[in-house]
């Protein structure tokens, strides 16, 4: 009995039991035609697997278990844009050197489990520059970027500037604010507000969005942003109102 | 996907010993898995982004899970594909509510290498559109064939029988190839 079109598949996959293998590579032995059809399996299953490699992007640098040190100065961008924090309690515990990815080489490379910052209490919002920031994200973004602040803030207050950077930087100033980043989008979670923000974008972004509560705020085509000032975008709208 | 940063929630075993060696079943698996849980999620997205977090998302809730299932890889894999679903509805709903402002399109359409070579660029094209003519089934169980993954590994992570699996790799594979050839021609 000639072998089916699965099992020819199967053992160029290598995924027969050795037994049965060996009793397909005997009948092509001697069976031209399944010979052909062997070979026909590999060098098709062969070129799929080319076809698919075109797809291929770089797989992220990621944990080094012997290199630790190494492994955290060589964060990429990439990962840094993936990176989804969150902010509990202290908004200090989500400056980029305590993002999830950090924690997980943190965890690959045998550390004992890093405790929870127990961060001294928020600061309440202060009016002051940015040395002050207490949380952030950076997302990579050259487009488009999308900012979701989940609740309506009555005196909050976004601060947008274009700047030379690559990356687009979000920053909170108080409160207890969780982030979700991915795909030119920064959902932000103020259920505890901290009512003054910071946003750094690239200068060649074209699109920018504020949602506040999913009503649109702001929309850099209705009110474009100059280059060489910031644009205050008030967070208060509330669509129950 | 959100987070919650609170380490060592997920191995929170009161016997040390069991914390201790999913840990290192943990670390193991992570080495072992990472890329090519990463590459499956970027040909199956053509994200790579989304590919990466929905793969560190997927380790973090093998952590959480505090134990490793019996077929991690397969596990994995199906915790992404969820992941990934679930991402692309949001990023759909996303873009239906933007579209709602007038004179404004949806963004994010990648922009084109310019150094890429056409002919290059077009095989890529027509590899992307054949795997979109496939079923999802049969373009996760291609892609996680060629991705390195075992047939036990794909059954489990796609719900299938293993004894199913080869009758699915033979039969996207050969969709594959039509659809390819339709577009772009037999290969060279």
């Amino acid at each position: 009995m000639h072998p089916t079109d699965e099992a020819l598949l199967a053992l160029t996959h290598g995924e027969l039991e050795r037994a049965a293998a060996e009793v397909v590579r005997a009948h092509c032995a001697g069976c031209a035609s399944c010979a052909a059809r062997a070979a026909a399996a590999r060098t098709e299953d062969g070129e799929i697997g080319r076809l698919l490699g075109l797809l291929d992007h770089p797989v992220p640098r990621l944990p080094v278990p012997a290199g630790r040190g190494a492994a955290r100065r060589g964060r990429s961008a990439a990962l840094a844009a993936s990176l989804a924090l969150l902010v509990a309690g202290a908004a200090a515990a989500a400056v980029p050197g305590t993002s999830l990815n950090r924690w997980l080489r943190s965890r690959l490379d045998g550390a004992p489990p890093t405790a929870p910052r127990t961060a001294p209490p928020a600061p309440t919002p202060v009016p002051s520059g940015p040395a002050q920031a207490a949380s952030g994200v950076e997302l990579r973004t050259s487009r488009s970027l999308v900012i979701a602040f989940a609740a309506p803030e009555p005196d909050g207050v976004m601060a947008a500037t274009r700047t030379d950077r690559a990356d687009a930087a979000f920053r909170a100033y108080g409160g207890a604010v969780a982030y979700q980043v991915g795909n030119g989008r920064i959902s932000v979670n103020n259920r505890q507000p901290a009512r003054r923000y910071t946003l750094e974008v690239p200068a060649e972004l074209t699109d920018l969005t504020v949602t506040v509560a999913g009503r649109v705020v702001f929309h850099s085509t209705a009110r474009p942003m100059p280059a060489d000032s910031a644009v205050a975008i008030p967070l208060s709208a509330d669509p129950g109102r | 996907m959100t987070f919650h940063l609170r380490p060592g929630t997920g191995a929170s075993s009161a016997d040390a010993d069991d914390a201790s060696s999913f840990e290192a079943a943990f670390r193991a698996c992570y080495a072992a898995r990472f890329a090519s849980l990463f590459s499956y999620l970027d040909r199956l997205t053509g994200d790579a982004e989304l590919a990466s977090d929905a793969a560190q998302e997927a380790f973090v809730r093998l952590h959480r899970r505090g134990e490793m299932p019996d077929e991690p890889a397969g596990w994995l894999v199906a915790v992404a594909n969820n992941l990934v679903r679930d991402e692309r509805r949001r990023v759909t709903r996303q873009l239906r509510l933007l579209s709602e402002e007038p004179g404004r399109a949806p963004s994010g359409t990648p922009a084109p290498d310019a150094a890429a070579d056409l002919e290059r660029a077009e095989q890529i094209d027509a590899v992307r559109r054949a795997l979109d003519q496939l079923t999802l089934r049969d373009r996760q169980a291609l892609l996680l064939k060629h991705g390195g993954y075992s047939y036990r590994e794909i059954a489990a992570a796609l719900g299938l029988a293993e004894s199913s699996v080869g009758t699915t790799l033979v039969r996207a594979g050969r969709a594959f190839r039509a659809a390819f050839e339709e577009l772009h021609g037999a290969p060279d």
